[in-house]
């Protein structure tokens, strides 16, 4: 399967050509730290990085 | 990025895996989570972490049922920690964030490793900086990562050299 990139804006993971989150075409192959949030209001993590919706993040995009 | 509202301390529970497969795990889990309801926060496969997986959950039983008969989970850590001890590790930091033009670096890998340098230009968007080496006969210009430089010197504010 081909790497996932991550939008450089809300650092969401995608296999297609533009965010799914925020539809931005601006996505990076070099992200590292995988984040995959299930519960946006309990999860003291997407809270921390202010994530609001569910779904893999990445923790650092370049 | 930080919340308004008062939040509620989550525990954290690693779980030791395979070597290189922490993002496998870590998807197959959070599957599992889903197709079972189980209330698995969220779930980390950091590179800070290598060979263990994060899971943010409200008890270990939760986590423990979820990870069950997986092959690449090698056993899971006793106890709990705490969300603020992994919080340091979900700040990242700019590389180039702390440099500023005029400050002196001292190059720490490649051709140029232990050589100082002034920083003349940088550019945040790829994380690079140019510098110009200081203790050769020329000026000579190289662009390099920013994470191949170590800051020894901070650039003098003119407001400073007159105090």
């Amino acid at each position: 399967m081909a790497r996932e990139l991550a939008c450089r804006k809300c650092h969401m993971l995608t296999h297609e050509k533009a965010c799914p989150n925020d539809k931005s075409n601006e996505l990076s192959s070099e992200w590292s730290g995988l984040i995959i949030v299930l519960d946006v209001a309990r999860s003291n993590v997407a809270q921390t990085l202010g994530i609001t919706v569910p779904g893999r993040y990445a923790l650092k995009v370049s | 990025m930080s919340s308004t509202t008062e939040q509620k301390q989550t525990s954290i529970y690693p779980v030791k895996t395979t070597g290189g497969q922490e993002r496998t795990v870590a998807t197959f889990v959070a599957e599992r989570a889903k197709q079972k309801s189980k209330p698995i926060y969220s779930i980390l496969a950091l590179d800070t972490w290598k060979g263990y997986v994060l899971f943010e959950a409200p008890n270990s039983q939760v986590v423990d049922e979820s990870i069950q008969g997986f092959k690449h989970i090698r056993s899971k850590i006793p106890g709990m920690m705490q969300f603020s001890d992994i919080e340091k590790f979900l700040i990242t930091k700019s590389l180039v964030a702390e440099l500023g033009e005029g400050d002196t670096v001292e190059i720490v890998a490649g051709p140029f490793k232990g050589m100082r340098a002034k920083i003349s230009r940088i550019e945040q968007a790829k994380q690079e900086i140019t510098v110009v080496l200081v203790d050769t006969p020329y000026q000579m210009p190289i662009t390099l990562n920013a994470g191949y430089t170590k800051i020894v010197e901070k650039a003098k504010h003119p407001s400073e050299e007159k105090a």
